[in-house]
This record gives structure tokens, sequence and C-alpha cells, in this order.
């Protein structure tokens, strides 16, 4: 299939002040480092106006991607919306010619308002290579199909015993061998062994426990720096 | 005059067309917050080469590209559709790279994040390109792997750590190790190979719960992660326990992290044996 024509991407505003000020702030490690160390001089030497300060310091990024977006963001979304809630996207459907508008909604409902964020393209991900290792007809059915296994085991014996013995059989030895389902009964709640320790939220970790007769081989341990032993090259002759 | 190198790089500026036919491609990563993350030999190779293609999620990445080659900068962003596989999408970003390599341009591929990370049309442009003669490379960028790392205070040295894509994760039957940290990927696409502007389908989202049900128990507290895109901005961490998963509502741009649930078992054998011959090593 021929590819379809790339897009120029969505470059309109691109001339907006704060949008050429992080511009600046990505490629330029100078400004960058004068934004870390004194933002509100650098913003105001990059003259940028008090709104768009506010929306760059207000941690929003629905309010700073709605202003260098070209879009309606602006200090009063940046004091009004939660620092950071990207959850439900919403697509409303735009002006005739225009772009659609995506929105997005916070976990409480309404009272978290609205955010405009932008499109988030989805990562890239092995699917490409996962799924022929999933093929059902690769792996499972010849693996555990009831006919395959079931019919073959079972049926045989029709033909080599006694017409007498059959009426000793029952039927459901003879007619209805035991079924077979193709997929494993799925399991929902295993047993948990006892949690005997829960990791704490993130933040640290707990010193590894080296338990006396268990010990915890940290990775570590296993490396031992490079001994000493031999000197491909003598020390150069220092001195006279 | 000096000489140019492999990738047809030269110190006088000139661009690789002019110096020969012979294309070459390497493939950057703008990271995932633009203004920060952005490398300097990133930034050198967007300028030096005669095209840029990048996929690239916010503005100001898009102006940076621009900013840094106007006549060379292609979005190839167009290339998603509703509702189309993804990988038909890849396959076609791949065709117009190779396409640019071929006529002999110095091509320059841009993906945020690390280019090497989640992006299979760098991979696979790499390797047909060097298949069918020119040079091609891949310089590394920040993932969102390393920014996930860094704000949820994570050391994979310490304990370990398992990362898997969500969907390749219950769909291929991998294994978790319960007592080391685990990274789920793109949990937020969990089960959708297609691409979708307007939310994925994650109806397939119930079968990964009930999956890591099998190794974590349900009050285990998992983390939803999002890194911060723009400057000042802090990320997304919410602890959910895991029984509570499916209630949250899920963006495509979430990766979960869960951590270890149990403790590390120590093999004492090992240890012991180990322990027996490190003198020997040193001595």
């Amino acid at each position: 299939m021929a590819p379809e024509k790339p897009s120029e991407g969505s470059r309109e505003g691109s001339d907006h002040p704060l949008r050429r000020y992080l511009v600046k702030l990505a490629t330029d490690p100078g400004e960058l480092g004068r934004f870390i160390k004194d933002p509100e001089k650098s913003m105001e030497s990059a003259g940028l106006s008090d709104e768009e300060q506010a929306i760059l310091k207000s941690g929003n990024p629905a309010a700073i991607y709605g202003r260098v977006a070209g879009g309606p963001g602006g200090a009063r979304e940046a004091y009004s919306t939660p620092p950071v809630t990207v959850l439900v996207v919403d697509v409303h459907p735009g002006p005739e010619g225009e772009p659609e508008t995506l929105l997005v909604r916070g976990p409480g409902g309404p009272g978290y308002g609205y955010q405009e964020v932008h499109p988030m393209y989805p990562q890239i991900h092995p699917q490409q290579v996962s799924y022929p290792q999933i093929h059902p007809q690769q792996v499972s059915y010849p693996q555990i199909h009831p006919q395959q296994v079931s019919y073959p085991q079972i049926h045989p014996q029709l033909y080599h015993l006694h017409p007498q013995l059959l009426y000793h059989l029952h039927p459901q030895l003879v007619y209805q061998p035991p079924m077979i389902h193709p997929y494993p009964p799925p399991v929902i709640h295993p047993y948990h062994p006892p949690m005997v320790y829960h990791h704490p939220p993130m933040v640290y970790h707990h010193p590894p426990v080296i338990h006396p007769y268990h010990p915890l081989v940290h990775p570590q341990l296993v490396y031992h720096h490079p001994p000493m032993i031999y000197h491909p090259h003598p020390p150069p002759p220092y001195g006279g | 005059m000096r000489e140019d190198d492999a990738y047809g790089t030269a110190a006088d500026g000139r661009s690789g067309s002019d110096r020969d036919a012979k294309g070459s491609l390497v493939v950057v990563g703008t990271g995932i917050r633009t203004v920060g993350h952005l490398t300097l030999e990133a930034i050198a190779w967007m300028k030096k080469a005669d095209k840029v293609l990048y996929v690239v999620g916010d503005p100001i990445a898009e102006d940076v590209i621009a900013d840094l080659n106007p006549e060379g900068a292609e979005s190839l962003s167009g290339m998603y559709g509703e509702g189309k596989p993804r990988l038909q999408t890849y396959n076609e970003m791949v065709e117009r790279i190779l396409e640019c390599v071929r006529a002999g341009m110095l091509t320059c591929v841009a993906c945020y994040g690390h280019p090497g990370v989640f992006v299979h049309p760098s991979h696979e442009s790499i390797r047909r390109a060097r298949a069918e003669g020119y040079e091609a490379r891949m310089l590394p960028g920040i993932s969102s792997e390393d920014c996930l790392f860094a704000d949820l205070g994570v050391d994979p040295g310490m304990l370990g750590c398992q990362s898997y894509e969500a969907t390749d994760f219950f769909a291929n039957g991998r294994k978790i190790d319960p007592t080391s940290s685990v990274i789920l990927w793109q949990i937020g696409v969990v089960g959708d190979a297609t691409f979708k502007q307007n939310g994925y389908d994650l109806s397939a989202f119930p079968l990964l719960i009930e999956r890591l049900l099998e190794y974590y128990p349900p009050t285990h507290v998992v983390y939803l992660y999002q890194a911060a895109v723009f400057p000042g901005c802090e990320p997304v961490i919410w602890p959910v326990p895991l029984q509570s998963l499916g209630q949250v509502p899920l963006s495509a741009g979430f990766t979960l992290y869960i951590p270890p649930a149990y403790p590390t078992a120590g093999d004492p054998v090992t240890y012991y044996r180990m322990q027996a011959l490190a003198p020997q090593s040193l001595a």
C-alpha cells in the first residue's frame, strides 16, 4: 500500500512568543540554565507577558499546551484546573474545515473541568513481533484439541473388544470420551502466599534483608574489581 | 579540506546531498520532555541532515525540529489513521524513510523519547537500510523508563526490574517474578493494535488484571505513571490497589509500575560457594 501523504504537523502559532521561548530553552543550554536559575528574569528578558509567565509557572500541562498550540489556554485555566490530570479523552467535532477538539476529563467528574491536551500518539510497541507467537493454530489447537487426543485412544477399542464385552462397558466410555476442553479453565483468584513484605510506595527501598540462613545475594557482591596482578606496561621513567 | 565521516557530516557544515549521492540514516530521540531532554548530538544531526522525518507528540518538539532544519523537516504523524492497524502505519513510515535514504539523502529520523524503545520503524528502517548497503545507526535518547526511574525513585539494580509491553505480557504468557519490580508499558492501549484518536478499546483490560492477580494480592498497590512533557510540570503518579485498577480511566500515555510484593529469597548454597571461591580469584 502506498504511504499516505505525511502531514505537515501542527505548526500553527509557531511564532507565538511562549512557543519561541520554549524552543529556545530546548536548543540553547545557556538559556535553559538561566531559566533554571531565575525563571522570572529569564522569561522577562524573553519578552513573555505576565499571563504567559503565569501559565508557564502554573505547572499545568493543559494550560501550557493550550497556549503553545494557539488555543484558548490562559492564566484562568492555569489557576482553575488541577496541575496534572490527563485521563479520559473526548473528541468534539470542530467547525467545518477545522480539526477536532480533544478534551480530557478528570477523575472527579465535572468538578475537574475540561483540559485541552495535545493528541498523544501511541507509543510504538512490538505487537508485530508478538502476534506470530500466539497464533492459536500454531500453538494451542494441535496440542489440546480433544478430537486429536481422545478419539485415537478410545475408538480403536471398539474394534478389538469382543462384542460381549461391550455390554460391560459403560456407554460413556465408548461413545462419549472424556471431553478435554480446548482451553484450560481460567484461573482468576489462585492461592496467594501470605504477603510477608509489602514494598513501600515508590519513594524509597527497604535495605536488602540478608537472613543469616538465606542471604540476599546482591549483584554487587558478585563483581570483583579486576585484581591488579600484572602490569602490561612498565611505569614511565620519571625523573632523571 | 577535512574529510567527511562515515555519516556524511562535514565540519564545514555542508549538507549531505552536496557531497555524495550515497544516502545514510541516523535515528535520534527528542526525549519525553523536549526542553531539557534533547541531546546535543541529536541537535547536531538534525541540523546536518538533508531530510528530518519525525514523529513527536508535542508542538514544541515539532517547532524545534522545524527550527533546526526548516528545509528538510517532514512529519510522519499523518500516516496514523483512525482504526488503522499501527503495524501498517509503521511499515509505511519505514518505506518513507528508506525512500529518502535511497534518494541519496542524509536522512535523520527523530522520534520522541528514546528512538529504540517501543519504536518499531526505527529498528526496522535501520535493519533494512543496512541490508541494502547504507550506513545506518541509532543514537540514544531519554525514554519514559528513564523518567520513571527518576520520578518514582526506582533503582533497577537493587531488586531487579522486568519490563513488558502490556499486551505482549498477557497474550504471550510472559512470566513475572513478584519479588522484583515490573513495568508494563502501553497499559492504556492494551489489546488494541490499531490507532484511535478517541480512546482505545480496553475490553481486554480485565484479562490483564486477572493475569496480574495470579502473582499479586488484590490489595497490592501499583502505580500509574505518566512523565511530564513540559518544563515546570510534575509527572502523574497514581497509586492504585490492583483490584481497583479496572475502575481507573486510562489514557494512552500511562505506564504501570508494580513494586515487589514479596521479599527476595536468597540462594545460600550459591552464596557460600561464591564466598569460598572469592579468595581463590583474589590470590
